[in-house]
């Protein structure tokens, strides 16, 4: 067999793996458009925009998950789909303008029970997944010396590592030390799921109070120290989440990047949104993931 | 001056960093699986002449750019006070101190060009020639027939500076130095 076909037959394999997974569990595969009038506020990512013949604007989606919450609120009960996304941003080793997501709900699932079935579908996949689950605090703690949930984790983290980043703001330091000092100290192979952020990073989780501390309901997925999928226990309460997005529109303003009307029709299902959990898997990066390593068969 | 923004930063762009204008090294971008990515770069302070210098900042953050300028001129001769150096295209003179000159002025020769780095017009770092051949001002005889077995002994050269040479070296004698690593290179030829 050729090469290119050999390779051809093992991206169509993986993905058909997929599909039974979630076939043998009952879920629905769904199909949501690609394109709408309105996209999301985060600040990290730049959706591709498109003109229609009539002057009409539209976004291409950076991720099924507005679509898919607005048919789990119609009651479509557990759903997931893989999918083509599409992000404006350069390309590197792990980002692309469009690659595949496979994204899923299960409603009344909490986090943990969606995290061991994240485990288990990577588990599938290769032939065995050691993994290790560590919350973003033990994480920080362990790799860095430092807590983001401390009163004074700015000044704490200047004193730490001075010379290197000018800057007060908290959110900048955890990024900085996630990708300085956690990032590359996660284990280089197996599955690492680092879960409950610090509510500025909660985008469209929960938020709980856990042991005396607000964390955000959330987690990602590393395969092989690279970041696979992130997953919420969604937030279904429409006010707290216009109250994120206009913050999150207050950032970009102050940023100078383009402002986009808010999406009312999904602030609208969140408050009929089932409680449900959900997450995005980068299915380029797993595919590539696998392809290295020696356990994919 | 003109702002970079992080993907314009290339090495070797002069950039204001803490107020002092710096030479980058090096750019690296450091990019998580989601969220900020950072710039990470490596500089030399142009000011003091510290190398292997670190900065991360967000990779949304821009930079000035430092009004640094790299001109060559020859050295003409020094006083007490200041080195004199004529630009040979506008045949400018320019006096630069002896402070800021620095240790270059140990290891320039009449008519040697170097290079002279200015920030917003103020001369901040001067550097000699790659070579240049100065005279030996003082150093021990050298004795016959040392061509051949190795070893070396000091010698101060006409500016002062001291190098190792080979023990045949007499005073007097012009030398070929590499001002880069402060040796000995060799004899200077009759028509260096």
């Amino acid at each position: 067999m050729s090469n290119i076909k050999q390779k051809l037959i093992h991206k169509q394999n993986f993905i058909n793996n997929i599909r039974e997974f979630f076939q043998a569990r009952g879920l629905t595969e769904v199909f949501t458009p690609h394109l709408a009038t309105t996209t999301g506020t985060d600040v990290h990512i730049n959706p591709w925009q498109a003109t229609d013949y009539q002057q009409t604007r539209w976004f291409l989606h950076t991720s099924p998950e507005f679509a898919m919450k607005k048919l789990l609120a119609q009651g479509s009960g557990d759903i997931f789909q893989i999918c083509r996304v599409y992000r404006d941003e350069p390309i590197g080793t792990w980002h692309n303008r469009e690659f595949d997501l496979l994204e899923w709900y299960r409603v009344n699932w909490d986090l943990d029970a969606l995290i061991s079935e994240v485990i288990e579908l990577i588990s599938k996949l290769t032939n065995k997944a050691n993994y290790t689950y560590l919350s973003i605090r033990s994480a920080y703690k362990n790799y860095a010396n430092w807590d983001p949930w401390d009163s004074n984790a700015v000044q704490v983290a200047q004193q730490l590592w001075p010379n290197t980043l000018a800057t007060n703001d908290l959110a900048t330091w955890f990024d900085y030390v996630m990708v300085n000092h956690i990032e590359p100290n996660l284990p280089k192979s197996g599955i690492t799921i680092l879960y409950n952020y610090p509510t500025f990073h909660a985008a469209l989780a929960k938020i709980a109070v856990i042991n005396g501390i607000a964390v955000a309901k959330r987690f990602e997925c590393y395969v092989n120290g690279i970041e696979i999928a992130n997953g919420f226990f969604e937030l279904n309460n429409s006010q707290e989440q216009q109250q994120r997005f206009n913050q999150e529109l207050k950032i970009r303003k102050a940023m100078d990047l383009p402002c986009w009307p808010i999406d009312q029709e999904f602030l609208d299902c969140l408050d009929t949104l089932p409680n449900c959990s959900g997450v995005a898997l980068g299915l380029d990066r797993l595919f590539n993931v696998l392809q290295k390593s020696i356990d994919y068969q | 001056m003109a702002n970079y923004s992080a993907n314009q930063l290339k090495p070797g762009m002069k950039v204001l960093l803490d107020n002092e204008p710096c030479s980058l090294v090096s750019v690296e971008y450091v990019k998580p699986g989601k969220g900020q990515a950072f710039t990470r770069v490596k500089y030399k302070n142009l000011i003091s002449g510290k190398a292997g210098l670190e900065k991360t900042f967000k990779a949304s953050e821009s930079l000035l750019a430092a009004d640094v300028v790299e001109t060559e001129l020859t050295y003409l001769y020094k006083d007490e006070t200041n080195f004199h150096f004529m630009n040979e295209k506008t045949y400018e003179q320019v006096a630069i101190t002896h402070q800021a000159t620095g240790e270059a002025g140990l290891w320039m020769a009449e008519q040697d060009i170097c290079t002279i780095i200015t920030w917003n017009n103020n001369p901040i770092s001067v550097q000699a020639a790659n070579f240049t051949i100065l005279s030996v001002a003082d150093c021990d005889p050298g004795l016959k027939g040392n061509t051949v077995s190795g070893g070396n002994k000091p010698a101060t050269l006409e500016t002062g500076a001291v190098v190792k040479v080979p023990l045949f070296i007499n005073v007097g004698e012009k030398i070929k130095i590499d001002t880069r690593n402060k040796e000995y290179v060799g004899r200077a030829k009759e028509d260096e």
